[in-house]
């Protein structure tokens, strides 16, 4: 027998109630939360708008609440899996939110995690959470092996001359902080590092300055400037 | 993502009638030209989907964005990410503009043996191409503070049909979990140290995020046509799937601590949605159950481990109102570890589950027992591997022993011993093309059925016997 559903009169009388307290369920929203769907309403045109209190308090909400789950508290991530946020150059960070916007970051995590939270993201979110993660305290950096590290130092700073490979502190600063667009690498997970470099190699990301300075890179030279920037 | 419960059936439990979850459609006329149509139109959505690219995603995908494996080392097991998403009820992301999602199975079953002694088919489809089950989803983002996972399946051939191999399809209800929560103001550490909410669900553990606990528990699908099941498995080993509704607190501190309380009744009212045309059990659930669990969760580097709790006790009432019931108590641990980066994914889960039966219906009143009591125990563990979300395989081992009891599970179960022990192992290979579509390779061996590893059916029928191997093409969009 087939057992379909019937609705007597308390049950119908029943289903209006919860019917009712779902609606009022839905409508019940934490308040930054609440200021999270305001913005994603706004006109994108306001994006160059100083960062208002209110905004600045939504993107804290949206990076606990969210980004949180994958960046970690505060932006350091504890899965090397995912960038170290804190500290991170604001402009870089906003311009990386807007590449993964425009797919023009295509390594394989960007299209699994990032290019569909980014898409969702209010263009007047992205300068706020940019600026949330810029101003947060720095990663420590974790100790590697001294004779890699020392290495990576070397790379760091020289660069490969006869190999036509540009010192990298040109751009990214003596102690890998970075600047504007150009981001900070100092206290990084080196397996992200790795990987970025290597996507850059493979022209995953739209870098092409970077692209030509990293090419030549080799597995153990990559290790050695990794472990480096990690450990700053 | 979204998994079936289908994929982790469960046979019914000994110790207690078993519920004729499928029997229902006993009375329906086989219809093989509306399941050929049916079929057609699955293979013209495979051939659609494997044209598209990898956005192709299910439901919860579609909300959040991103990838099956930002939340699934392969479905349903969940990543960290996972376990955070369903804690905060399903609620990141954009509500979807159709919140829908579908899934099918089309596999095929090679059993060692499919003919015993008597002449009786084990495996109702042995080498036979079958739509093993096809599933809706619906739910996800409703609002900021509460979210679903909803699913239907439809069930092509009726697995209690005098002859299986035609069609006697039919939909019912299937796993289902309603959530509203709410999260602290993030803390100095930049996260809310607390999630906390509410869930109404209507399969013991279909609530929970870490995957030793039965409802998502490996194997996550299996041959579904094989006659030839164990016939004990402890009650919250998927024995109340469907049958019962559980309403529960649970809160989340720190990402460290999970607890949470539920109470399973039998549905009443607007509920009986949630078991829409499941069989209501022979022996319904008396009164109020509680379910207590607790788990400890750490992330370090890539890895996460956990350690946890689940317990429960239920009633059962075989009998009349004011008779006397028979009392299950479940006490469990379980323990995950998980090691996952893009390149290289690896976990090993475990969990054991020691199971007190008061039989005071069932030997008291029914004398459909030798003991007052008896018990039986189960355990698991399974390791998987998974490169570049692609490749990867899965070896698992379980084991089910129970105390001696010839009238219960030889007079009454049917069975050759008096112990329903069981033991074997599940090895799989998988391989995802894209990430909503699995093709996997399974054998399950089996070294021990139903308290012997020979003659376990009384005619010279060994464990072995009832070996099976499984391909099957899994899909969700």
């Amino acid at each position: 027998m087939i057992a379909f559903p019937s609705f007597p009169g308390s049950t119908l009388r029943t289903l209006t109630v919860l019917a009712a307290l779902l609606t009022g369920l839905a409508s019940m929203t934490i308040a930054p939360a609440r200021a999270a769907g305001s913005a994603a309403e706004a006109d994108p045109a306001t994006a160059s708008a100083p960062i208002s209190p209110a905004l600045a308090a939504t993107a804290r909400t949206v990076a606990a609440q969210v980004c949180s789950s994958c960046h970690g508290g505060n932006g350091i991530s504890v899965s090397p899996e995912f960038p170290i946020l804190a500290s991170q150059q604001r402009d870089y960070l906003a311009a990386q939110l807007r590449a993964f916007r425009a797919r023009s970051r295509a390594e394989p995590d960007a299209h699994d995690y990032m290019w569909g939270m980014a898409t969702m993201l209010d263009e007047r979110l992205v300068e706020p959470l940019a600026a949330y993660y810029a101003g947060q305290p720095a990663a420590q950096g974790r100790p590697g092996d001294p004779a890699l590290v020392a290495r990576g130092d070397a790379l760091f700073h020289n660069g490969l001359p006869e190999r036509g490979v540009a010192a990298c502190s040109g751009c990214h600063g003596a102690d890998a902080t970075g600047n504007t667009v150009f981001p900070r690498l100092a206290g990084q997970h080196a397996e992200y590092l790795t990987r970025q470099i290597v996507a850059i190699q493979g022209k995953l990301r739209d870098s092409p300055v970077m692209h030509g300075i990293v090419r030549e890179l080799k597995p153990d030279e990559i290790q050695a400037l990794t472990a480096w920037l990690a450990s700053r | 993502m979204i998994c079936p419960s289908s994929l982790t059936y469960r046979p019914p439990v000994a110790g207690h009638p078993p519920h004729q979850r499928h029997a229902m459609a006993a009375t329906r006329q086989p219809d093989t030209r509306a399941g050929l149509i049916l079929l057609q139109l699955l293979f013209g959505l495979v051939v659609l989907l494997l044209a598209q690219p990898s956005q192709a995603l299910p439901l919860f995908a579609r909300q959040t964005g991103q990838a099956c494996v930002a939340c699934h080392v392969s479905f349903p097991e969940l990543t960290p990410y996972g376990r955070w998403f369903k804690l905060n009820g399903y609620t990141i992301g954009k509500r979807a503009d159709i919140p829908l999602a579908i899934m099918a199975n089309v596999g095929v079953e090679r059993m060692a043996t499919p003919t015993d002694a008597a002449g009786n088919l084990q495996d109702s489809r042995d080498g036979a191409v079958s739509l093993s089950a096809a599933s809706l989803f619906a739910g996800g983002r409703i609002s900021d503070n509460a979210g679903a996972f909803l699913q239907w399946t439809y069930t092509p051939y009726n697995f209690n049909y005098p002859n299986p191999q035609q069609y006697g399809g039919y939909a019912h209800a299937d796993n289902m979990d309603l959530r509203l929560v709410g999260r602290s103001e993030p803390s100095a550490e930049g996260f809310p140290d607390w999630v906390y909410g509410l869930t109404v669900h209507n399969n013991p553990t279909v609530q929970d995020v870490w995957n030793g606990t039965p409802a998502f528990g490996y194997p996550w699908q299996g041959p579904q046509f094989a006659n030839a099941r164990p016939a004990a498995a402890t009650l919250i080993d998927g024995g109340l799937g469907q049958q019962a509704v559980g309403i529960g607190a649970y809160v989340y501190w720190d990402r460290t601590l999970y607890g949470e309380l539920t109470a399973y009744r039998n549905p009443q009212g607007p509920l009986n949605l949630m078991t829409w045309r499941v069989d209501a059990p022979a022996a319904p659930l008396h009164g109020t159950n509680p379910y207590l669990r607790l788990a400890y969760n750490r992330e370090w580097g890539a890895n996460s481990l956990e350690v946890g709790t689940y317990l429960a006790r239920f009633a059962l009432q075989p009998g009349q109102d004011g008779d006397p019931v028979d009392r299950y108590t479940d006490s469990a641990l379980d323990v995950q570890y998980q090691y996952i980066t893009e390149a290289h994914a690896f976990s090993v889960i475990g969990t054991a589950i020691h199971e007190h039966q008061q039989l005071d219906y069932t030997y008291g009143v029914a004398g459909g027992s030798d003991n007052a009591s008896n018990t039986l125990d189960t355990r698991r563990v399974k390791a998987t591997y998974f490169y570049h979300h692609t490749y990867g395989g899965s070896f698992g081992l379980f084991q089910t022993t129970g105390s001696n009891d010839a009238t219960l599970y030889m007079v009454n179960g049917g069975l050759n011993y008096a112990v329903p022990d069981t033991r074997g192992y599940v090895a799989e290979l998988d391989y995802q093309p894209v990430q909503n579509v699995r093709i996997l390779a399974q054998y399950t061996g089996y070294t021990r059925f139903n308290g012997g590893s020979t003659n376990v059916d009384g005619m010279g029928r060994s464990a072995h016997d009832n070996n099976v191997f499984y391909l099957d093409v899994w899909f969700a969009y």
